[in-house]
């Protein structure tokens, strides 16, 4: 998996490739921890991510709770597999998924 | 509501990694979960605060037998308290396609699919793990058959039954689990969870529930106001002045026993495991 970050003003898109999964998912947490303050809008690119599980769900979450408070975090790109995890798990209701 | 959960720490310090995976899920289930509230806001609670009680109780049924617990049964059995309602939330959807595998009559209006989905939810929660089982970052298939079959398990299931069931279930190779013991807890402890601390009553306006069925349920529930797992019985204790309640309270008791005694017979005949308690005795309370 790799995870490319792209910061304009206090704008950022994170794009993701490969898979999200329970090897993966820390590297992107790791990834994020550091990057979010200052940061008002947050764009995740799924358009490269081929799979989503549990584990990549839970950092995102874990993700929108700190958006929620400083900005609003947007997820776009999103093939066919990651909308049905997103839909199955009812991530929806909760995330700004923006469809293609 | 005791918060110390002996089998997540348990699981933590012999499998880092079951463990992280077991951690993973529990926000998602409990995302899964919430959606039931929004189809049946009328029904007992199922959320993840159900899975909480239900992981305290099993810890509680295991007392000090959980060192012979292995970290897959743990993991086994933590994955079906997290995952064994789910089919309560589950799409209209995967619903349509779920009752056409359980040949579920097709419901007339929402009341009856709701009601479906209440009497079918155990094969529905083991139906949504086989299709979607992946997601949840299960280690293989036969993880995943064995916390469906726990799931599944905690209603209306044959736990004697060799088949369904097998003592030890390979999960991988050289690694078993004891399917009957995990199953029996799961059931019992689902069981064991009708005291009204289940049903927050601010929640609920009872009297404004459509349902005669659903009202009657819930103040048998609100009527029961405490459970405790003494090492011989259960104690069930009660209050009402209504004798419609009072019969639908020892109702529930007499199936909690009926459970009980099951759950005690297939831990007895198809694990090295005991499940101590063997009564259940319900006190009326007064003033309360």
């Amino acid at each position: 998996m790799q995870v490319v970050k792209t910061l304009n003003g206090d704008e950022l898109k994170v794009q993701v490739i490969g898979r999200l999964e329970t090897v993966t998912a820390p590297m992107l947490d790791g990834e994020l921890k550091d990057s979010l303050e200052g940061v008002a809008t947050l764009i995740f690119d799924f358009s490269q991510l081929e799979y989503i599980s549990s584990a990549g769900l839970r950092v995102l979450f874990s993700v929108q709770k700190i958006m929620n408070r400083q900005g609003k975090m947007i997820i776009r790109g999103a093939n066919e597999d990651v909308m049905e995890v997103f839909e199955v798990t009812g991530s929806v209701d909760i995330m700004t998924i923006e469809k293609n | 509501m005791n918060t110390e959960y002996g089998i997540e720490k348990r699981l933590r310090e012999l499998n880092k990694d079951l463990h992280e995976r077991y951690r993973n899920c529990v926000t998602v289930a409990g995302q899964i979960l919430g959606r039931y509230e929004n189809y049946f806001p009328d029904f007992t609670d199922h959320t993840l605060l159900h899975t909480l009680d239900i992981l305290d109780l099993c810890n509680r049924l295991i007392g000090e037998q959980i060192t012979l617990l292995t970290d897959d049964d743990l993991y086994v059995l933590m994955m079906g308290a997290l995952f064994h309602d789910v089919g309560m939330g589950v799409s209209y959807s995967d619903f349509e396609e779920f009752g056409r595998v359980l040949k579920i009559p097709i419901p007339a209006n929402d009341e009856e699919r709701a009601w479906a989905v209440r009497d079918y939810h155990q094969e529905l929660s083991g139906l949504y793990l086989k299709k979607y089982w992946r997601m949840f970052d299960l280690p293989n298939e036969r993880y995943a058959h064995a916390v469906i079959q726990v799931c599944r398990g905690h209603r209306k299931t044959d736990l004697m039954d060799e088949a369904g069931y097998p003592v030890q279930y390979e999960v991988e190779q050289g690694k078993t689990v004891y399917l009957p013991y995990l199953a029996a807890l799961l059931c019992l402890a689902d069981e064991l969870d009708i005291s009204t601390d289940r049903n927050i009553s601010f929640m609920y306006d009872v009297e404004k529930m459509p349902s005669a069925r659903d009202r009657r349920e819930f103040r048998k529930h609100m009527a029961i106001h405490g459970l405790e797992l003494e090492p011989e019985k259960v104690v069930v204790r009660a209050w009402s002045m209504d004798q419609e309640i009072r019969d639908g309270v020892e109702e529930v008791c007499a199936k909690l026993k009926d459970k009980l005694l099951m759950c005690r017979r297939v831990a007895a005949q198809r694990s090295p495991f005991t499940i101590s308690q063997e009564d259940v005795e319900l006190i009326w309370e007064v003033g309360v």
